[in-house]
């Protein structure tokens, strides 16, 4: 088999994690802190119960992912521009390759600072020198709008420049080792890899329009998606990928984010997402908000769900019985329903919408 | 509103500490043992194959089949080729009868049971894998055919109604409405052991969540992947590839054992779910006959059919096997959307009649009305009812009712008045449609009067279907948002540029 490279700590900084995160419950106080401070949720869980799972990905499939993505930008990114070529997506036969990977993740820059200044020169150089069309691999870019202290940085997965009426033209694009399923690939996989596109949009925007770029190179509004061909490792390139509402969501996103993080300190955890006792105790200090979202994504989950069971939180029994609860603590409704007096307009209310509609109609 | 029915039943579940009954009867068709085969899957993370399969009938031992590396596809498809063969006999195909007399002629009705969604989904990628693969390698019909039988039991799935693949969590949230959030639903586990003889709420709260940290999807926990496999995998790779069959026997058997243990977990649950939906008391809805009368009609058109033609080889019928990707074009779904749409319908007037709790469901939702009768004119040809519920029908002159219980009761409307509630009708019979019961006697009854009804909305199935075989036949929709859209999306399988990670 190909060697599998090393971990990716270096990936540890990338922004990217740290927003999706929050975007998937931005009502929770503790996954906020996490995000904004770079603390991983899987180490305050552990730290709050030691037998929380250490990790929550099959160490197999963080392999295969590696390795795929591996043998995509090998042999200058050979079995990546054949895909892509195949698609249709280069005028020219042969597309360039340029590899902005870290050492660390088998590229040939030094560290993330590398990464960046390369992307910034490619930029540059595009949008005077407009002889390159090809593949950018890990195209690096740090946003100027500095939300998640001390940098937010995004790592681009591949960088697609086409020339079209005569300007540069790039778009985004994501590597994935799922299988393309055609209209049945998963959807939830699909909509996750789409807002990850859409936030590296608003991100190449942010720094075209930083670089004063933005007039001589087009962004494209449409991403391309690597997926696995069902039952092998060969890549299937989806085009086409709409990003315009993915990428205003992104927008939208950063300034809610921003204006929820801004009464916070500006201390950041390393790059391991561990931190000092004090940066734990601030996430485990935070509200908590249990809601069915937090078990697709936080490793709290089941010590969020007991609190929530112990506390007779609605949600336990999903979001919709705690929107329909409407304030009451499901222990109140128990006692409701098992014959207790309503106290207020909002516990009778509660009482009439229990009734089947059905009963004492004549 | 249906949303809201099933918010208020999980809190009535919840408070009365146990999953409860949902309808008057059981609203999913369980097979007999023979008709059923029980299908679960395990893979490693991040693959798309099969790493282990059980397979069999209920109350049968299960056939396990596993590899020591799934990532090795050679041993995948040998795999394969075996499971293939069991799941092709279930379904009949004539050319892998274990017993050629007794093969069937005819498509009868078959049904495979998984343990959840995702189990499912394997299916589809054992389609793409194989239905159209140009692999050069022994038995690869048998592997074309599983994947042309995987992928249509992946499409029929997709029906409303069907009763041929029952997704296993899905069956036990028909049947009950369980104290638990809908997310944690889907875990099989889970819903199994709520249903446990645990006394109390709060043992048997605990008992589900204990039993969701045993996975049940294809997918194993992560943690038990890392602690009981990952060495063994490592160790069967430690040799060279044409040393490790003949080196790595112990530790395939135990991979074999590991993946066996979990194998036989998930059949086993589902297992238990069938015995659960059989014992219940509540009996099936009588409606169920007829879909999987339907259902064994449109599996036979779907997938059989097929299977004839292809083995007629005769080159004016050849087989149109359904297409791996889903719809192709705006046209084609759009015809699936009112094949959904005509099945969903046929479904809900299959079910309707014989459980009184659907047919709440559909007076909530407007589709209905419960009404007593004040008038009955014309020697029956016109009747006037008073209707109670709902406040605000959504019924409309000119449509079809049937009355609930009797579905070929009929009684097409002719007024409405919301202010006095009334509405006036012309029953579609005269002389008595039943031959006993309450129901039989002809329209012109004098006793019909002051009797309470619940007429059902009773939607034209075959108008939706007819209409879905019109936008098929054109080339162009008329409609701007299925024409925008015209542009077909590539169908060709691109077979591997090499032969994956070996």
């Amino acid at each position: 088999m190909n060697p599998v490279p090393v971990p990716l700590p270096a990936n540890r900084r990338d922004t990217r994690r740290r927003f999706e995160q929050w975007v998937k419950h931005p009502g929770c106080g503790a996954n906020l802190v996490s995000a904004v401070h770079n603390v991983k949720m899987g180490a305050v869980a552990r730290r709050e119960n030691p037998s929380a799972p250490k990790e929550g990905q099959s160490s197999f499939a963080l392999a295969r992912g590696r390795r795929f993505e591996a043998g995509l930008v090998a042999d200058n990114g050979e079995r990546l521009l054949r895909a892509m070529s195949a698609r249709q997506m280069f005028d020219r036969p042969d597309p360039h390759f340029l590899d902005f990977r870290i050492s660390i993740n088998g590229g040939p820059l030094a560290d993330i600072d590398d990464a960046i200044a390369h992307t910034e020169k490619f930029l540059q150089v595009l949008a005077r020198d407009r002889s390159f069309e090809g593949v950018v691999s890990s195209a690096t870019l740090r946003i100027p709008k500095g939300v998640m202290l001390p940098e937010a940085t995004l790592i681009i997965d591949a960088l697609a420049v086409t020339m079209v009426d005569g300007r540069p033209t790039i778009s985004v694009g994501e590597i994935k080792t799922y299988a393309d399923r055609g209209g049945h690939t998963s959807k939830s996989d699909l909509a996750h890899a789409r807002a990850q596109m859409g936030l590296y949009v608003h991100a190449l925007a942010l720094v075209l329009e930083q670089l004063d770029l933005a007039d001589d190179i087009v962004l494209s509004l449409q991403g391309f998606l690597v997926l696995t061909h069902p039952g092998s490792n060969s890549p299937a390139v989806r085009v086409g990928e709409d990003l315009r509402y993915q990428a205003e969501r992104a927008r939208k996103g950063f300034e809610l984010m921003e204006a929820a993080a801004s009464e916070m300190s500006d201390l950041v955890g390393d790059d391991d997402g561990e931190g000092s006792t004090s940066l734990f105790d601030m996430v485990l200090a935070a509200p908590t908000s249990f809601a069915d979202a937090c078990l697709s994504f936080c490793e709290r989950a089941p010590t969020c769900y007991a609190k929530a069971v112990a506390n007779g939180d609605g949600a336990v029994l999903g979001d919709d019985v705690d929107r329909f609860l409407n304030g009451l603590s499901l222990r109140r409704a128990d006692e409701l329903l098992g014959g207790a007096r309503p106290r207020n307009d909002v516990e009778r209310d509660f009482l009439r919408r229990m009734k089947n509609p059905l009963d004492g109609v004549s | 509103m249906t949303n809201e029915i099933r918010t208020t039943r999980r809190l009535r579940a919840w408070h009365e500490g146990r999953p409860l009954p949902r309808g008057e009867k059981v609203n999913v068709h369980v097979g007999d043992d023979d008709e059923v085969l029980c299908l679960s899957f395990v893979r490693m993370g991040g693959e798309s194959l099969p790493w282990g399969v059980a397979v069999g009938h209920p109350h049968q031992e299960p056939r396990i089949f596993t590899v020591p590396d799934p990532r090795d596809r050679d041993m995948v498809a040998d795999m394969m080729v075996e499971v293939g063969k069991v799941l092709l006999e279930h379904f009949g195909h004539p050319s892998f009868a274990s017993d050629e007399d007794e093969a069937m002629t005819m498509y009868e009705f078959r049904q495979i049971w998984v343990p959840g969604v995702s189990h499912l989904e394997l299916l589809h990628s054992i389609a793409f894998a194989y239905a159209r693969t140009a692999w050069e390698r022994p038995e690869v019909e048998v592997l074309r055919a599983l994947g042309n039988l995987a992928n249509c039991l992946f499409v029929e799935a997709q029906r409303p109604g069907q009763q041929t693949v029952v997704v296993a969590p899905h069956a036990l949230t028909t049947a009950f409405d369980f104290p638990s959030s809908p997310v944690r639903q889907a875990h099989l586990g889970h819903l199994l052991a709520w249903m446990g003889r645990e006394k109390s709420r709060e043992s048997r709260l605990r008992a589900a969540t204990e039993a969701e940290n045993l996975s049940v999807a294809t997918t194993l926990d992560p943690e038990f992947e890392r602690t009981r496999l990952e060495s063994l995998v490592e160790r069967w790779n430690a040799p060279p590839r044409d040393q490790r069959t003949a080196k790595g026997k112990r530790v395939a058997r135990d991979i074999d054992n590991v993946v066996a243990e979990q194998l036989r977990h998930r059949h086993a649950l589902v297992v238990r779910t069938i015995d659960v939906l059989r014992r219940d008391t509540r009996g099936a809805n009588p409606g169920l006959a007829e879909l999987v009368r339907i259902g064994t009609t449109k599996f036979a058109r779907l997938w059989w059919d097929q299977v004839v033609r292809e083995r007629s080889a005769n080159p004016d019928e050849r087989p149109y096997w359904p297409g791996l990707r889903g719809d192709n074009n705006a046209r084609q779904a759009a015809f699936a959307y009112q094949q959904r749409v005509a099945s969903s319908r046929q479904a809900l007037h299959s079910l309707v009649h014989g459980d009184r709790t659907l047919q709440e469901e559909e007076l909530q939702r407007g589709h209905g009305v419960r009404a007593k009768v004040v008038a009955v004119e014309a020697g029956g040809a016109r009747w006037t009812l008073v209707y109670d519920f709902p406040s605000l029908p959504d019924i409309k002159v000119g449509g079809s009712m049937a009355i609930a219980g009797a579905p070929k009761m009929q009684v097409r409307v002719m007024a409405v008045s919301n202010s006095d509630r009334t509405i006036v009708v012309a029953p579609n019979w005269s002389a008595p449609k039943n031959s006993t019961g309450p129901l039989a006697k002809r329209a012109g009854d004098p006793t019909w009067r002051g009797r309470q009804l619940i007429l059902i909305e009773d939607f034209p199935v075959h108008f939706t279907e007819s209409s879905s075989y019109r936008i098929l036949d054109k080339t162009e929709s008329g409609f701007d948002i299925l024409d925008h859209f015209r542009h077909s999306i590539a169908t060709e399988i691109v077979e591997p540029i090499d032969g994956g990670d070996e």
